[in-house]
């Protein structure tokens, strides 16, 4: 068997999505992988952080590898391990080695994990005893080691014991049975996906279209020693979209469970935040590409060129589908989006069962790449992503703002975006 | 990957003020070791007294970030709940929120156990305050 072959992502163009297990998997680089981990690792003085980064993670990879297996038929043991690990490289996460797990649990030693090595190349040690950062990575393994055994959904407990942010030379989990199972729940899948089509805007000259294809055809090939996928200028992980939504709706109703409804504007404004993060370091990064260059570049007459140059190339990365519902300025950018992937992870919940009536993220993500284009003005000068770039776009005042005009968390049949200067 | 290593340094790295200690001054972080305090003009501050809490969630969103003030925030919580503050004194202070110097002292160690920055209370309050 070669696992490697096995494990290739099915772009689905009709939703914008990546799909893989069952699961539709998004491009996101390590500083919004960072900022919204932290994000929530900053309440764990209010609530265990870890029932939500971890254990969402145990849940999609438990349902994402059970899917797999049998869509592959793989029985064997040490071939399902083959999967994981192939799988493991080919999200960008890393690399590991399976082979001392058995149904009863084990270890799992790395030097190489996303999280952990990127923060490690950035900051200084964390405070000893402070656990590590590979979050993400211990509930995937727990949920593969599950899958791998056919254990229950839960059965698996973990423990990252080392961490590369402590000065330990390597990240290092452990695995065992539980008496008790951990309350958990399957993955919600593709979600209430929605279906569509990329609709060439007619005032501009940018093939929507063809950038996706141009995008879908990258080769996001991780580091052969590391298992890490550089590229834009970030280093990227192909992540199931229901990982950020689900943390994100979590993280707010474990929040508001502990302080009550005034602690929703700041936990929103987090969110909204991390979307700022990401239209700054990855869609800025895709912008100032040799690939975008190459691709969109010719085609661009106008600033707001380079909005629809950047909406083509979302749904290859899996977000979703996006269209402009009129010719943007600077004035004003309304979009609509299909399959946004956070609407569709969140409206496969009831509504009692979420807190989200609509995604900050994109909120943030859009005002962000408007303030990119008309702000720092990246149609005129290159940029250099820095901090002081980023207080000057997001600091003092925010550029601008987004609104959903309509929600699919609040029962409308579409998510429609609205950005505009804000009035501060 | 020197390229995306130096923004995040940048962004989360102790900032220079005149009005800011830097606790360690060679590394960047936005969660490091808690330092041995040395001794802060805040702590010349009268224990007793109230102080406004406005200029200094001002001065961090000015000189860090907005999120940087919703960060400090969310780190003190349990602490602040513990001494009987309000969340919603903290959340959305008013000009004239004022509250005791150890609150915002709570404020300060989150901040500093973060971004490695130790603004100069006494500073930032001193347009404000009759120290």
């Amino acid at each position: 068997m070669n696992a490697k072959a096995l494990v290739s992502f099915q772009p689905q163009v009709d939703r914008g999505t990546l799909v893989l297990g069952g699961e539709p998997h998004v491009v996101h680089c390590h500083y919004y992988n960072h900022f919204l981990q932290t994000s929530i690792e900053d309440a764990e003085g209010i609530y265990p952080v870890e029932e939500v980064l971890v254990w969402t993670a145990q849940e999609i990879a438990h349902s994402l590898f059970k899917s797999l297996f049998k869509d592959t038929g793989v029985t064997d043991y040490r071939e399902r391990k083959a999967i994981v690990e192939a799988v493991y490289t080919q999200c960008g996460y890393g690399k590991i080695n399976l082979a001392d797990l058995s149904a009863e649990g084990g270890e799992v030693r790395t030097p190489y994990e996303h999280y952990a090595y990127t923060y490690a190349a950035t900051f200084p040690p964390r405070p000893k005893g402070k656990r590590g950062v590979a979050y993400f990575s211990q509930g995937y393994l727990a949920g593969a080691l599950e899958a791998i055994y056919d254990l229950p959904l839960g059965s698996v407990g973990s423990q990252q014991v080392a961490c590369l942010t402590q000065g330990d030379s390597e990240v290092v989990w452990h695995f065992y049975r539980l008496a008790n199972p951990l309350p958990l729940k399957p993955s919600i899948g593709e979600g209430a996906f929605q279906t569509g089509s990329l609709v060439q805007f007619p005032a501009t000259r940018i093939p929507y279209a063809q950038i996706r294809d141009a995008v879908l055809s990258l080769p996001f090939i991780p580091d052969s020693e590391t298992g890490l996928i550089e590229g834009f200028g970030v280093v990227l992980t192909f992540t199931p979209g229901n990982y950020y939504a689900l943390i994100s709706e979590r993280h707010m109703q474990r929040m508001i469970q502990a302080l009550g409804k005034e602690i929703e504007p700041l936990v929103l404004d987090m969110l909204i935040e991390s979307g700022h993060v990401c239209a700054f370091n990855t869609l800025g990064g895709i912008m100032q590409s040799a690939e975008w260059d190459a691709v969109v570049r010719p085609y661009i007459d106008t600033p707001e060129d380079w909005l629809h140059g950047i909406m083509a190339a979302l749904p290859a990365i899996g977000w979703g589908i996006v269209s402009c519902t009129n010719q943007p300025s600077s004035a004003e950018w309304s979009v609509c989006l299909t399959n946004w992937y956070e609407s569709t992870a969140l409206s496969a919940l009831s509504p009692a069962q979420r807190h989200l009536d609509h995604s900050p993220f994109a909120r943030g993500l859009f005002a962000g790449v408007m303030a990119l284009i008309y702000k720092a003005r990246i149609y005129e000068r290159r940029l250099t992503f820095d901090g002081h770039l980023y207080r000057e776009l997001f600091g003092e005042g925010r550029i601008y703002q987004a609104t959903f005009t309509e929600s699919r968390l609040r029962g409308d049949p579409k998510d429609s975006l609205l950005v505009t200067p804000s009035r501060t | 990957m020197s390229t995306w290593r130096s923004w995040i340094r940048t962004l989360l790295s102790p900032i220079k003020s005149k009005e800011t200690t830097q606790t360690e001054s060679s590394k960047s972080s936005i969660d490091t070791e808690k330092p041995t305090a040395p001794p802060t003009s805040s702590e010349e501050l009268d224990p007793s007294k109230l102080y406004p809490i406005l200029p200094l969630k001002e001065w961090i969103i000015r000189n860090i970030s907005p999120y940087a003030w919703d960060r400090t925030v969310i780190r003190s919580l349990p602490e602040l709940s513990r001494m009987g503050i309000a969340t919603t004194m903290v959340l959305a202070p008013k000009p004239d929120t004022e509250l005791p110097l150890p609150v915002l002292q709570v404020l300060l160690s989150s901040l500093e156990s973060m971004y490695g920055v130790k603004p100069d209370l006494r500073e930032i309050l001193r347009k404000t305050v009759t120290v």
